[in-house]
């Protein structure tokens, strides 16, 4: 019977305590890269948590082991690993790892030592075990990672009896097998990621194999980074604050890292403890650092000691939070990071056309797929609009002209796009145009969809603020050129030598009664810092409403305002 | 006479009186903060501390299903008091949930244990959960109720007004809903959930706006056979709707329930929503 000092790279065939040895090596290589499992996911796969639901998994995999004691034959450890697996697991990828681990054990059953076809077998009857555990098999996943790693390790033994050799294959073609999972499944592809349940598997496998190997399991500064994951570096708030963040290397002798990792686990939190019996990496959150550091000195040399104030951490999120650009106002995206809308050829497309590259933004978030720039002076021409319609290459298209001079040349270009179905729903402003886009369907029927963005665009009260360019008597407003004028609706309605006095005036005339929300889209003239200024001022006079500042960017109206 | 017993899911919002009177059994799904993972029992989590914790959103919120060992005590444990167990689940297309179930009943019964993709959660799930249990009761063979069920699948609709796209998005379940985000920041979604599909009805910028564009799809789904109003933690919003309603449900009180955590981490909170089985025929 191996104790555990022995290498374990020398031994040619593992016993009970061995495969306790290798699965805890699987579940540590997985703690330290689980948040990068946890960024791989992509949809359809249900939230982005895959390496926490391993990671959750594999812990009550190994605790099962530890609770019951028994470490002698193989097949009773992997029993009660696949036992606490199942007991344990969470998700679809933790469901998935579950039965690896019940084949795995079913192929061990009444067995003492591991052999190397044993191992070759228990990876084959894990693997297909797996496959019967989901409904419908998809290649490109986790299950394509277990079974070719099954089938490397058949391969291997064919000329070898070298457990590691047999194990070193296995975990190459895993990795291999993971690398080409976004040729099976286009949906990896498009999101650029390979599989997350996938890539778990292999970092439970290359856990094994450098403990095989001999290994110690060593954290890199990096690594460790990256597996702290938001909710580690925004620990719970208590009545003692956020405290610190302690790291160091304990390095000694005969270091059991289980009972290290228990007893740092209960000073604190976020505990992450790795390593073997020489030298193993601490991490923990706690409330006083001396207590993990007087610890760690009683049981040997400590090296690489970082403690970090976390209260501080935690004000310096709170400032980048604050400033950050979105959803806060701020710096907005460019219209390029904003991804247009997917669709087929059978989807109804809308061609919106934008007055400032803000409403552009505003209109490609709502799904607008292409977007004509122009306004007030700026008509666009039936060209550019055709252009538009065509390039969206869908059969149905639903054009916005978002300003009344505009809704001609688009009835225009509806005509000349003869290939295709198109509609010009007549928004006048753009806040119409905005709230048409609010029932946009993409999959709709086009009637349906088109009745209902009719309705939408006559929800809305349009204000626009901008300076007159020539002296006139409208409507019974007198105007000098210069002056700032307010419409509503695009009849002249208020006019005045400021801009937040015309602004104030016009919202009088719009918000009367029912109205909830107050969007002001500023102009490419004006400062945010005035706008935010303005709105608060609006604000304070307009306790019941809601006021949202958006950056519209457009040219001559210092503000377009909403009220809905 | 064959005794069946029902059991269902967590996501399943059926009030504790109707439970506790058919001897339903639930099984747990789980809510993780962060590595924090919190049955979502009533006990581990109530709704009060979950939005408090939710809003707070410090945390990567995430949901998952039971272990299969979890399901398989619960059924183990239902198969030995009964003679049958009827399942329904929430959809297999949102959630594994289905999976877990269709592994237990593998290695316990299958025979005995008559497993329903439900298509819906929440009160949709509950109502049809109500109806098993009903049918149960009144002595209908196993194979009778899910002939019964089958047939009332397709005429279970839930809907919900959503405060904000953000749980949505965050969630991924809902593949349309991960570009939401933008320049806006008041959109709120009204979806729909029929079939095990989440789709977009329309957007709202007001929340007078998406409380009547969710009152005109109650109605327009009338007669109702069984009609529920949800809310996440939004009492107010919920008894609002449900007066609302109150014509459509002329002899019997509407009920209201508070949407459970593990489905309040996707849609959020201060979301109002209604679930409808409609009128055969």
């Amino acid at each position: 019977m191996a104790d555990h000092s022995s290498s374990p790279s020398e031994t040619p065939a593992c016993n009970g305590l061995t495969l306790w040895r290798l699965a805890q090596a699987g579940r540590d290589w997985l703690d330290q890269h689980h948040a990068l499992v946890n960024q791989l996911n992509v949809f359809p796969v249900p939230d982005g948590d895959t390496g926490t639901n391993m990671l959750m998994t594999m812990r009550n995999a190994i605790r099962e082991v530890e609770e019951s004691g028994a470490t002698e034959h193989v097949g009773q450890v992997a029993a009660r690993i696949a036992h606490g697996a199942m007991m344990g697991s969470r998700g679809n990828s933790g469901t998935i790892l579950s039965q690896l681990w019940q084949g795995f054990a079913h192929a061990l059953k009444e067995q003492k030592i591991l052999t190397p076809e044993l191992l070759a077998k228990a990876l084959r009857e894990a693997s297909d075990t797996a496959y019967r555990g989901v409904i419908k098999p998809v290649e490109g996943t986790i299950l394509t990672v277990a079974r070719e790693a099954a089938e490397a390790a058949e391969e291997a033994l064919r000329d070898t009896q070298d457990m590691v050799e047999i194990l070193r294959r296995t975990v190459l073609r895993a990795k291999d097998a993971l690398a080409r999972t976004p040729e099976m499944l286009p949906i990896l592809q498009k999101a650029g990621v390979v599989d997350s349940g996938g890539s778990g598997l292999v970092y439970i496998l290359e856990g094994m194999l450098l403990y095989l190997q001999g290994q110690a399991i060593q954290v890199k500064e990096a690594t460790l980074a990256e597996a702290r994951d938001l909710a580690e570096t925004l620990a719970p708030e208590d009545e003692l604050g956020y405290g610190y963040d302690v790291q160091f290397i304990l390095k000694g002798e005969n270091l059991d890292v289980n009972a290290i990792r228990a007893a740092i686990d209960s000073m604190g939190w976020s505990t992450l403890v790795v390593g073997n019996e020489q030298a193993i990496k601490v991490h923990v959150h706690v409330h006083d650092p001396g207590i993990p550091l007087s610890y760690g000195v009683s049981l040997g040399t400590l090296s690489d000691i970082v403690v970090e104030n976390m209260q501080e951490q935690y004000q310096e999120y709170v400032r980048e939070r604050a400033s950050a650009p979105s959803p806060m106002p701020g710096a907005p995206p460019s219209l390029a990071e904003i991804p247009p809308i997917e669709l087929d050829e059978d989807d109804i497309a809308v061609v919106s056309v934008a007055s400032g590259d803000g409403l552009a933004r505003v209109f490609r978030q709502l799904g607008a797929a292409q977007l004509v720039m122009g306004g007030q002076t700026n008509n666009p021409s039936t060209q550019e609009i055709l252009d538009a319609i065509q390039r969206a290459a869908t059969r149905k298209v639903i054009v916005l002209p978002n300003n009344k001079n505009i809704i001609l040349a688009a009835e225009q270009a509806a005509r000349l796009a003869t290939d295709q179905q198109v509609v010009v729903v007549p928004t006048r402003t753009m806040p119409q145009g905005i709230s048409a886009m609010l029932p946009y369907d993409p999959k709709g029927d086009l009637d349906t969809v088109v009745k209902a963005m009719f309705q939408a665009k006559d929800r809305v009260v349009t204000g626009e603020i901008t300076t007159a360019t020539r002296s006139v008597e409208l409507n019974g407003v007198k105007v000098t050129e210069g002056q700032i004028i307010g419409l509503i609706d695009g009849s002249l309605a208020v006019a005045g030598d400021e801009i937040s006095q015309v602004l104030r005036e016009v919202l009088e005339r719009m918000c009367s009664g029912e109205c909830e929300l107050i969007t002001l889209y500023y102009g490419n003239g004006i400062d945010e810092a005035d706008a935010r200024q303005v709105s608060e001022e609006l604000s304070a006079a307009y306790p019941d409403q809601e006021f949202e500042v958006v950056y519209g960017g457009q040219a001559h109206y210092h503000y377009i305002v909403s009220a809905e | 006479m064959t005794r069946i017993l029902v059991m269902t899911d967590s996501t399943c919002d059926l009030p504790r009186a109707w439970l506790e009177r058919y001897d339903i059994r639930v099984v747990p799904t789980y809510v993780h903060f962060g590595l924090e993972s919190l049955a979502d029992d009533g006990v581990q989590l109530t709704r009060t501390a979950f939005y408090e914790r939710l809003t707070a959103h410090k945390e990567v919120v995430a949901t998952s299903a039971p272990p299969v060992g979890q399901v398989l005590e619960v059924m183990s444990r239902a198969l030995a008091e009964a003679d049958h167990v009827i399942a329904l689940t929430a959809p297999s297309k949102l959630s594994g949930i289905f999976n877990t179930f269709r592994l237990a009943a593998e290695q316990t019964a299958p025979d005995r244990v008559t497993l329903i993709d439900s298509g819906t959660i929440s009160m949709g799930l509950g109502w049809l959960v109500l109806m098993a249990a009903e049918r149960a009761a009144a002595g209908l063979s196993p194979a009778a109720i899910a002939r019964d069920i089958h047939q009332a699948l397709p005429r279970v609709e839930v809907w919900a007004a959503l405060d904000t796209f953000e749980y949505l998005r965050r969630s991924g379940r809902v593949g349309w809903a991960k570009a939401a985000m933008g320049e806006l920041f008041q959109i709120k979604p009204i979806i729909r959930l029929y079939d095990g599909v989440v789709s977009s009805v329309t957007r709202a910028r007001t929340s007078q706006r998406a409380f009547s564009t969710l009152v005109d799809l109650v109605r327009s789904a009338a007669p109702h056979e069984r009609l529920a109003v949800m809310h996440s933690n939004f009492p107010e919003g919920g008894e609002r709707l449900a007066q609302a309603l109150a014509d459509l449900s002329p002899n019997t009180e509407i009920p209201r329930v508070n949407v459970t955590p593990v489905i309040g981490v996707h849609v959020g909170p201060h979301g109002l929503g209604a679930a409808v089985l409609r009128s055969a025929g």
